[in-house]
């Protein structure tokens, strides 16, 4: 099978009625928690993995892919409409959307961002469909000496990446992997860190980490806010006009692309593909003076490289089976949940998973389009909603989803025990994405680690002469160097903004 | 007023020495109370550190096979009690200088930049910050320690542990019920009627949706007052 016969047969099944649903329903979850600030991605996918269990393979990963991509679409409206991100890299969107709104132009906006983002992401998913197949053939090559460098380069650059703190990202890092240890060692079956609770023995399940450090620690520390009461802009006339368009192709083009290369980098994050855009749109301008004023490119461009990012990001995961963000370790874990192991023998090993979620990514951005303009005065009206009510019923599922999974109620004991620590954490700013990562990865790291010593005769070594291994473990060093200098350069070295 | 005004405006070293102590602004308690968090976190991190260290050797590093249980979690072992003893340094010394100075620092980038979000004011200073994109999307998701309503966080989890202990006794559909209607009093602060009306229609979605449709075994309740609620 070819990559054009693979996406064929891939829209033959994201377009059956059942996957179309999954689809549908994704898609306008996707967009709640992206209008609603402080429930991200990653907590409306955690909030909805009980409920894959129940799902086929394909319908499964669909829906949670769907919330992936729709959560962007969801925080641009806010961000518009409002000057309220939904997520960070809708924050962008703000600088010149809201002008654009302020001047009567929100509806105009809003469908030029939304047409956009369609563009990049279709064009994303076309790369993605042809460079996949070889690269994940290419992937198959590695072994487990390569394969746990590129799990280590991941990690060092979510840390590098992620926070100001090395010392905080590495603790997350530590602490994630020391989740992944605990229960049964993989080859011998020795209890490692139970504390003899036997439900522990088979390891802490995935979701109790995820839901509680994402989901109900993020509506137990937002509960009592209220968004709703900021003044919304008028949506007057919806469609662009010629001169908009024409002048959103540029931005387009170059949105696609820079979204699409930092998305192949694991543990990069779209709101840096955002800000990117925006340098590279004034930067190109003929008019730089009109950025922050309610330039079209401005919104076009960042858009278009958010959405481009999100589809690039699979390419990792994919091909290598490492997820790039936290919001993907849940793909990761919802396609382990079924019986799928995304790498580099996905593609043959379950082609209908694999195109079905490629060529929905196509119909999923189609549905996200055509809900764009209807919904958007009912987005608004969700975030009247009262924060706390909305926080009550989110905790009521969680329980409800993680005691559905295993009948078992020590889940939800361990749900609470991480929904209070991730709170905590949150607060000290501990970057929580790197511990999940750690956590997912964990048993495959010690898995490659170990295999790769009983390879190589117990010699330590084997990572550095391994060329490939060597380079990569040096590339990450380099990277981990490098990005935790910028930060201190550049806050030396920025100046200041006023405040009002 | 015009004296905290003043005060604010000062380097850190300069008021120290010069001001008579004013009452803490919120930020500094914020930056206060963070700090005795963020040491007494660096603490916990290096004890469990040394604990799984601890246990890591008694797993066994060697053996017939090659690498024991107990090599992996020892790096994780080591690594979580050596960053937390750096960070517990770092902590302290943050502590000391707080309390050495009545003026924080100013607020965080994000709150730096957020006036020029939108408003077309210095969008230059806003363009250059792309280097920290992620830095800022982080602190955009950062709450801060005073801002949090403590009270019902800890009224969240009190009922959460108590649904976990009284789960048995009243059974899944009950329990949950009761979690979610004083939830609604407790924390949501919502009145009677509504909670209770919105308890009814949770628990009958529940029900249906899981027990029903979904084939999830909700246990029922052993309380003797609510034997009838079993088949």
């Amino acid at each position: 099978v070819n990559s054009f016969e693979g996406l064929m047969h891939g829209f033959s099944i994201a377009l059956t009625p059942e996957n179309l649903l999954f689809a549908l329903i994704g898609c306008l979850v996707g967009m709640l928690v992206g209008v609603l600030p402080g429930i991200g991605q990653s907590a409306g996918m955690a909030l909805l993995i009980p409920l894959s269990y129940f799902l086929p393979p394909a319908g499964a990963i669909i829906l949670l892919a769907s919330i992936f991509y729709g959560a962007a679409y969801g925080g641009r409206i806010t961000s518009i409409l409002m000057n309220v991100p939904g997520e960070s890299e809708s924050i962008v969107t703000a600088f010149d959307g809201y002008p654009m709104a302020q001047q009567g132009r929100a509806g105009v906006a809003l469908s030029t961002s939304a047409i956009s983002s369609f563009v990049g992401a279709v064009l994303s998913v076309i790369v993605l469909a042809f460079a996949a197949l070889p690269l994940s053939k290419l992937a198959l090559h590695l072994g487990p000496t390569e394969y746990f460098a590129l799990m280590v380069l991941g990690l060092c650059l979510v840390v590098a990446l992620i926070d100001r703190s090395l010392t905080k990202g590495l603790i997350m890092l530590a602490f994630g992997l020391f989740l992944s240890q605990i229960g049964s060692d993989p080859v011998q079956g020795s209890a490692r860190f139970t504390l003899g609770q036997s439900q522990l023995l088979e390891g802490i399940p995935l979701l109790a980490v995820i839901m509680g450090f994402f989901g109900v620690s993020d509506v137990l520390l937002t509960a009592g806010q209220r968004h709703g009461s900021k003044a919304i802009a008028r949506i007057e006339k919806l469609m662009p006009s010629r001169q908009d368009l024409k002048d959103s192709v540029g931005p387009t083009i170059r949105g696609t692309i820079v979204g699409f290369l930092f998305g192949l980098i694991p543990g990069m994050v779209a709101a840096v593909s955002t800000f990117a855009s925006y340098v590279t749109e004034k930067r190109v301008s003929k008019h730089p003076e009109k950025f922050g004023h309610g330039a079209i490119q401005g919104v076009a461009g960042p858009e278009t490289a958010n959405k481009s990012f999100e589809i690039a990001s699979f390419v990792p995961l994919f091909t290598l089976g490492i997820p790039g963000s936290a919001a993907l370790a849940i793909l990761l874990s919802a396609f382990l949940i079924q019986g799928v192991t995304p790498g580099p023998t996905m593609f043959t090993d379950s082609p209908d998973v694999a195109w079905g979620v490629i060529a929905s990514m196509v119909v999923g951005n189609v549905i996200l389009l055509i809900l764009n303009f209807p919904l958007v005065r009912f987005w608004v009206l969700i975030l009247r909603i009262p924060s706390d009510v909305l926080g009550v019923l989110v905790i009521v599922v969680s329980v409800v989803g993680i005691y559905s999974v295993n009948n078992s109620i020590f889940d939800v004991l361990l749900l609470t025990i991480f929904s209070l620590l991730g709170c905590l954490l949150k607060l000290l700013q501990f970057p929580l994405p790197a511990a999940v990562l750690a956590f997912v990865l964990g048993d495959r790291i010690e898995a490659a680690f170990r295999q790769s010593l009983i390879l190589a005769h117990n010699d330590p070594t084997t990572f550095i002469t391994h060329p490939i291994s060597g380079t990569i473990l040096a590339l990450a060093v380099v990277i981990v160097v490098v990005l935790k200098l910028r930060p201190s350069q550049f806050r030396k070295a920025r100046p200041a903004v006023p405040t009002p | 007023m015009e004296k905290l005004e003043k005060l604010e405006n000062m380097p850190t070293h300069e008021t120290s020495a010069t001001l008579t102590p004013v009452e803490p602004s919120a930020e500094h308690r914020e930056a206060g109370i963070k700090a005795v968090a963020e040491l007494a976190t660096m603490l916990v991190t290096t004890a469990l550190g040394l604990w799984v260290t601890t246990e890591s050797l008694h797993l066994g590093l060697h053996n017939a096979l090659g690498i024991g249980p107990g090599m992996f979690p020892m790096v994780s072992g080591v690594a979580l009690s050596v960053l937390g003893a750096i960070g517990s340094i770092v902590a302290l010394a943050a502590l000391r200088r707080h309390r050495h100075s009545s003026v924080t620092s100013g607020p965080g980038l994000l709150h730096n930049a957020a006036p020029a979000i939108g408003e077309g004011h210095d969008v230059d200073a806003v363009v250059s910050g792309a280097q920290e994109a992620l830095a800022v999307a982080v602190d955009q998701e950062a709450e801060t320690f005073t801002g949090v309503l403590w009270v019902r966080l800890a009224l969240a989890i009190v009922l959460l542990v108590g649904f976990v202990t009284f789960m048995s006794y009243l059974g899944f559909v009950v329990g949950l019920s009761v979690l979610m209607l004083l939830m609604m009093l407790l924390v949501a602060k919502r009145g009677l009627v509504f909670s209770i009306i919105l308890t009814i229609a949770t628990a009958i979605t529940i029900y249906y949706g899981f027990g029903v449709f979904l084939d999830v075994v909700l246990p029922g309740p052993t309380a003797p007052f609510l034997s009838w609620l079993n088949p």
